[in-house]
């Protein structure tokens, strides 16, 4: 499918959860081939988080005193005020200006509620040749950030033979693979789930697909780490979200896992 | 039984840290915010009358807010450039305790929202950082929805360019690059 086929606000809308349902559909079948299309909708998901997060410490600094007591001050002389002029009839208005919630609301429905915590936690997507590009801050000094990078050998294997729910270690002290799930997409193409520990790096979430026997990372996403930082939306709701955006079905059973493993794609 | 002008202000109170944060990516300076976040609270509490109930209240201050930002801006086309340039540095730097690594990363996002062109960066806040949608940040800003996301496209891939954000180009043999 030709990425000339949507231009830069389709992609956005979509990333946004903005997009109708026809289109979206359409993006979505173009998001399991084409992944230059995956890398612009990244672009836009990862700009949106960015800007969230970088701006975020803004909303935690204390609002100055004297602004605070200033505004209260305004609100009492403009309540007087108007309470001279005419007695309100308060009761229904104090309960209707307090029930719409202060907390913007998503405006958004259905699949854009997923895409967005989709977006709100979307780090760093995993670069190729079993290049683990996981930078603690998700931008840092990610120069290029890559989607969909071909796995590495050696993970490769695991991920073509190792059963859901075995540990598997990587190379020696290079890590652990966790297999948490196999499944097929719409279109029988098989993908896993697996999580990836590694010494000294934030651990990863990551979803792959097998096509002609070479398995492609199609997400990763770093789990949230306590404590510092301004942890992500759960990184497991984002690989959730981003399973039901590419239309993943059921994780198959043992035996299917098997017999799926097995077959060459 | 609570007056209504009270409740009405501890519910401005309580989005003072959305407004102002809002007003500090506008002008750039904390000082200029809070005197605009001060003004614009005071039309908020002068018109509280013509809030619709049902509509989002967030946005009905952004809109106060941002118009006052333009008037000024209009009215003191000389003064502007000085202020700017220092108040960038301000911003840029996160409080917090977050790693160093993430803080220098958020930094040059920080940074990098603070580069781009007014009508860029307000349409990049309302709806990345405050959650508008498209059509919400139209009326804040009295544009068409298309003019939002037009702007909006733009807004994300300077950033995208300025902090190493780039889709990758060509990465197998069969693949054409973007469309860029």
């Amino acid at each position: 499918m030709s990425d000339t086929e949507f231009s830069d606000e389709i992609l956005m809308a979509f990333a946004d959860g903005e997009l109708d349902e026809e289109t979206t559909r359409r993006v979505e079948a173009a998001l399991e081939t084409d992944d230059d299309v995956m890398a612009r909708v990244a672009m836009f998901m990862e700009t949106r988080a960015a800007a969230s997060e970088a701006l975020k410490p803004v909303l935690d600094e204390p609002v100055p005193d004297e602004l605070v007591a200033k505004v209260r001050a305004m609100a009492a002389a403009s309540g007087a005020a108007r309470a001279a002029d005419a007695p309100t009839a308060a009761g229904d208005n104090v309960v209707a200006f307090r029930r719409p919630a202060d907390q913007p609301a998503s405006p958004r429905g259905g699949p854009s509620r997923l895409l967005m915590a989709m977006a709100a936690s979307l780090l760093v997507v995993v670069g190729g040749a079993g290049g683990y590009l996981l930078r603690g801050g998700g931008l840092a000094d990610a120069g290029s950030v890559h989607v969909a990078g071909t796995v590495g050998p050696a993970l490769s294997a695991i991920l073509d033979q190792a059963a859901s729910g075995e540990d598997v270690a990587v190379g020696e002290g290079k890590g652990t693979v966790r297999l948490v799930s196999a499944f097929e997409l719409g279109s029988g193409q098989l993908c896993r789930e697996y999580e990836l520990t590694q010494p000294g790096e934030p651990g990863l979430v990551s979803v792959a697909c097998r096509r002609a026997n070479v398995w492609q990372t199609r997400l990763a996403v770093a789990r949230p780490e306590g404590g510092d930082g301004y942890a992500p939306a759960s990184s497991l709701e984002t690989v959730d979200a981003f399973l039901t955006s590419i239309g993943a079905g059921q994780p198959l059973d043992a035996d299917a896992e098997k017999k799926a493993l097995a077959a060459s794609k | 039984m609570s007056d209504p002008t009270i409740a009405f202000g501890e519910r401005l109170v309580a989005f003072l840290p959305n407004l102002r944060r809002f007003a500090i990516s506008l002008c750039r300076s904390r000082d200029v915010a809070d005197d605009l976040v001060q003004a614009a609270c005071e039309k908020a509490l002068a018109g509280s009358d013509r809030f619709e109930q049902g509509t989002r209240f967030d946005a009905w201050m952004f809109r106060i807010l941002r118009n006052l930002w333009i008037d000024q801006l209009r009215r003191q086309k000389t003064a502007g450039p000085t202020e700017e340039i220092e108040a960038q540095a301000e911003l840029a730097v996160p409080s917090g305790e977050a790693g160093s690594e993430a803080r220098m990363a958020l930094k040059s996002v920080a940074a990098a929202i603070d580069g781009l062109v007014l009508e860029q960066r307000e349409v990049l806040i309302l709806t990345c950082v405050e959650e508008l949608s498209y059509k919400e940040a139209a009326e804040v800003l009295g544009i068409p929805i298309g003019t939002v996301m037009s702007r909006l496209a733009r807004a994300r891939k300077n950033l995208a360019e300025a902090t190493g954000i780039e889709p990758p180009v060509a990465r197998s043999q069969d693949m054409r690059g973007g469309t860029r």
